[in-house]
């Protein structure tokens, strides 16, 4: 496939295996919708099938028709500390849905075991993370009652109020990524649409089921929708067309519709299609710089936004294209290789063909592959763990190879922020990490540049009477008395 | 749709231990009569929650005074026995009742059972998986001989041989995942609790389903059971209130005999109940009553129609066709009795339901 040199096999899927379709409902407000007679059928590249319902008009109609329940009404505390309850029973491997969900992974996109419960533990920490919901509440919005209680802010009382129904349409390469975007609209109290990806449809549906585990009666359960659209379906596009707030992720396609369909008062809020690299510097230390790109580029098999393609470096490639490979050699055992697609197969093939044709340097194997070329010469960046090492004489060159579609820059050493995050973030990244971070996101940062709740929320303030007089006023605020007789604007000054 | 009857022995006060006993043949003589297709038989030691220490001696007893209805256990513990006793004595029973016993299996969660009988309750489960592959043997090649992890057997063969064939159906009880999915890859039919809600008790079926047809087996030819408490009044919260303080009084013998939190944190085979008291502590739940009132919220007491409606709803959710009720929650014999009649004349012919007549 790769040109392996190495004794395990990736599993490359085997495209038209003939397996019975797996039938899965969506979840609509916490009712479940099970496929009829004719289910819409959706094929995977390791050759599984699902057979879901077809999202016509009455299952629109139940979706815009909303549950009756205003997640709004809901306290802060009572929506995170029914999402710890949910978390719990995610944490526990006697949980009969994380055990599904886990074989769910394997099944549709050839997870290892190991990935797919990693999978599984995500879900269970982050909606157990009630102290960091507070805080991002806290960091984002500015204070962590404010989506409750009204706060003093200089000359106004101010208070968040969610913006309604938010629809979240959602990739398929990153699983988590519904688990973020679902708690940020149930922090910020809206309504939830999970629209899943045709690539990733088990996150979503299991989510919702496992509110109504703990309890299908709650306003958290029957503010969660779980369900799948083609793109071009009008339904869906209804759907889109009445969304307070959109969150889109994906790619240009995935990004460009929703700014079509989102009607003139809602509300976009895109992660579209990003790439990521690090930056190592000569004094890095090297094994610790190639476990962390090891790890930012196995995570996800490389798909996600956050996934390093690129190493810049000033020191000596060649000892860190040996350690690198040390190191996805190591990640090959420690987090086992997900299923790659004949498409991605090809696509790394094509790439290291091409790259030695060029006289670049080429390592390929069951582990991955390491290409030493010049940044020039890339015109793709393949993902399945795929990694190319450009040698710079000085750092600074790195700056050229950077704009706006540049999310993450991974950094080793970690000193090498200082002196280079004023260039690149003006050129357009949104985000620096230690080397080997870059999958976590950590609280207070942003994300695409982005404060997610700031966008799904509308503030609204109750600004300050005549009588309260503010820092910058030593009478009562009465512009109209101030036009009357101007000279005390003087007098009062 | 088969629906069976639960005789669980319990002894509160005001009866005398051979007056629940009495009751049990009563109630057990009346199950027969009045079409229900099986009786099932608790498995207790040292807690009057249930009197029964030996279920096989009391199917031999039931068995002796019925006719036709079927006995089951629900359950042996298994691990506190030995396989080819099980084997023997279930051979014989299906012999004597010619195939009206029914063995059903569960690994236990009293601890002073467990420290009576000398049994590591950390293994109950490896025990219980273990045991099961040896009686399954020794009924397809009458052969004993056995080197496992925990018994090693010499070759010998049990006498008398099965009545049933192939081989007698075994029953176990299945609530956390780990057993859900070892009773699927054998294809052993699970006596499924009906508590919580309808989506996780789906899920718990949805795991078997799979599992079973990774091994081979066909989910819709097994013959699973949903067991739960029943009882039935004119409205929701009379059946409710006439129960209540007896239900409280069996939950809490229950709890007094059951592993505690402490115990269960530190055996690992037993995740899932612990997380079952992390559930009821996150929900709020802190008292006796309060634990009795989520008891009696998931359990078939109401109406008559809402009970229908609620057997109907876990019936659609989970696939499974066939019931174990346990009509005992009066702790009065003629309220007993009263229920399983209503419950044959009323309610579960409006599931379909059609009493076994005898030949």
């Amino acid at each position: 496939m790769c040109g392996v040199t190495t004794a395990k096999s990736v599993p490359v899927a085997a495209p038209g295996t003939v397996t019975k379709p797996r039938r899965t409902p969506f979840m609509v407000w916490g009712e479940r919708i099970d496929p009829g007679a004719d289910p819409r059928e959706i094929e995977f590249p390791a050759g599984a099938r699902n057979a879901v319902p077809r999202f016509d008009e009455e299952v629109a109609d139940r979706v815009l028709a909303g549950s009756g329940v205003n997640l709004a009404d809901v306290s802060l505390q009572e929506i995170v500390t029914f999402l710890n309850r949910a978390g719990q029973l995610w944490k526990n491997e006697e949980y009969a849905r994380r055990r599904l969900y886990i074989r769910e992974l394997q099944r549709l996109h050839g997870y290892s075991q190991k990935m797919a419960e990693t999978e599984a533990d995500l879900i269970s920490t982050t909606l157990r993370a009630h102290t960091q919901m507070h805080d991002m509440v806290a960091v984002e919005l500015g204070h962590r009652a404010i989506m409750d209680h009204w706060i003093r802010r200089e000359d106004a009382e101010v208070r968040a109020y969610p913006r309604g129904t938010s629809v979240h349409v959602l990739p398929g390469n990153v699983p988590y990524s519904t688990t973020v975007s679902l708690l940020r609209a149930l922090v910020t109290k809206n309504a939830a649409v999970l629209k899943y990806s045709a690539g990733e449809p088990a996150t979503a549906v299991a989510l919702a089921q496992s509110l109504c585990d703990v309890d299908p009666d709650h306003p958290v359960t029957k503010s969660v929708c779980a369900v799948f659209w083609d793109r071009d379906c009008q339904q869906g596009k209804r759907v889109l067309a009445a969304a307070d707030v959109i969150c889109a992720w994906g790619g240009a396609d995935a990004i460009t519709s929703a700014l079509r369909a989102c009607s003139p008062e809602g509300v976009v809020v895109p992660f579209g299609p990003m790439r990521s690299l690090t930056v190592v510097g000569k004094d890095a230390d090297l094994a610790r710089a190639c476990r962390g790109i090891a790890h930012d580029a196995s995570m996800y098999e490389q798909r996600a936004c956050f996934s390093t393609h690129q190493v810049f470096t000033d020191g000596d490639p060649a000892a860190l294209v040996e350690q690198l490979q040390r190191d996805l050699e190591f990640y090959e055992d420690l987090l086992p290789r997900t299923a790659v697609t004949a498409d991605e197969a090809a696509h790394v093939s094509l790439e290291a063909a091409a790259h030695r044709f060029l006289g670049s340097t080429v390592r390929t194997g069951s582990w991955g592959a390491v290409i030493t070329t010049a940044p020039a010469d890339v015109v793709d960046l393949p993902s399945a763990r795929t990694v190319f090492v450009h040698p710079v004489a000085d750092l600074r060159e790195v700056y050229e190879w950077v704009d706006p579609a540049v999310q993450t820059v991974g950094m080793a050493p970690w000193s090498l922020v200082h002196t280079h995050r004023d260039e690149l973030a003006g050129r357009g990244v949104t985000r620096f990490v230690e080397a080997g971070l870059s999958p976590l996101f950590r609280l207070g940062g942003t994300h695409d540049g982005l404060q997610p709740l700031v966008m799904m929320t509308r503030m609204v303030a109750v600004e300050a009477p005549r009588d309260d007089y503010g820092k910058t006023m030593v009478s009562p605020v009465d512009q109209s008395e101030f036009l009357e007789h101007s000279r005390l604007r003087d007098l009062l000054a | 749709m088969d629906v069976g009857v639960m005789l669980t022995t319990a002894h509160p006060d005001h009866w005398t231990e051979t007056e629940v006993f009495d009751y049990s043949m009563d109630f057990a003589v009346a199950a027969d009569d009045l079409g229900y297709q099986s009786a099932w038989l608790l498995e207790h030691h040292f807690t009057r929650y249930g009197l029964c220490p030996n279920t096989l001696t009391m199917a031999g007893y039931v068995l002796g005074r019925t006719r036709r209805i079927k006995v089951g256990t629900a359950v042996v513990i298994l691990p506190l026995d030995h396989p080819i006793r099980i084997v023997e004595q279930t051979n014989m029973l299906d012999h004597m009742s010619h195939g009206r016993f029914i063995l059903g299996v569960g690994r236990g969660y009293f601890p002073k059972d467990f420290e009576a009988f000398g049994v590591d309750a950390g293994k109950s489960h490896a025990l219980q998986t273990e045991y099961v592959d040896i009686i399954q043997k020794i009924w397809r090649t009458g052969s004993a001989e056995w080197n496992g992890e925990h018994l090693t057997l010499p070759d010998v063969t049990p006498f008398p041989s099965q009545f049933t064939r192939p081989e007698p159906p075994i029953y176990t009880v299945g609530q956390s995942p780990s057993t859900i999915e070892w009773a699927a890859s054998r294809g052993l039919p699970l006596l499924i609790a009906l508590i919580g809600s309808m989506e996780a008790m789906r899920s718990n079926m949805e795991l078997y389903n799979e599992v079973a047809e990774a091994n081979g087996h066909d989910p819709e030819g097994i013959q699973h059971m949903l067991c739960s408490v029943a009882h039935v009044a004119e409205t929701t919260e009379q059946a409710r209130e006439e129960i209540f303080a007896n239900m409280a009084w069996w939950e809490q013998e229950h709890d007094d005999a059951a592993f505690t939190v402490e115990q269960l944190e530190k055996l690992p085979n037993y995740r899932f109940q612990y997380g079952e008291w992390q559930r009821a502590a996150l929900r709020g739940d802190r008292t006796n009553a309060d634990f009795t009132r989520y008891a009696l919220e998931h359990s078939i007491v109401g109406s008559p129609a809402d009970c229908a409606g609620k057997l109907e709803r876990a019936m659609d959710a989970t696939g499974v066709r066939n019931l174990l009720l346990g009509y005992e929650a009066t702790l009065n014999r003629e309220r007993v009795l009263e229920t399983m009649n209503t419950f044959a004349g009323d309610v579960l012919p409006r599931l379909g339901w059609k009493p076994d007549v005898e030949a």
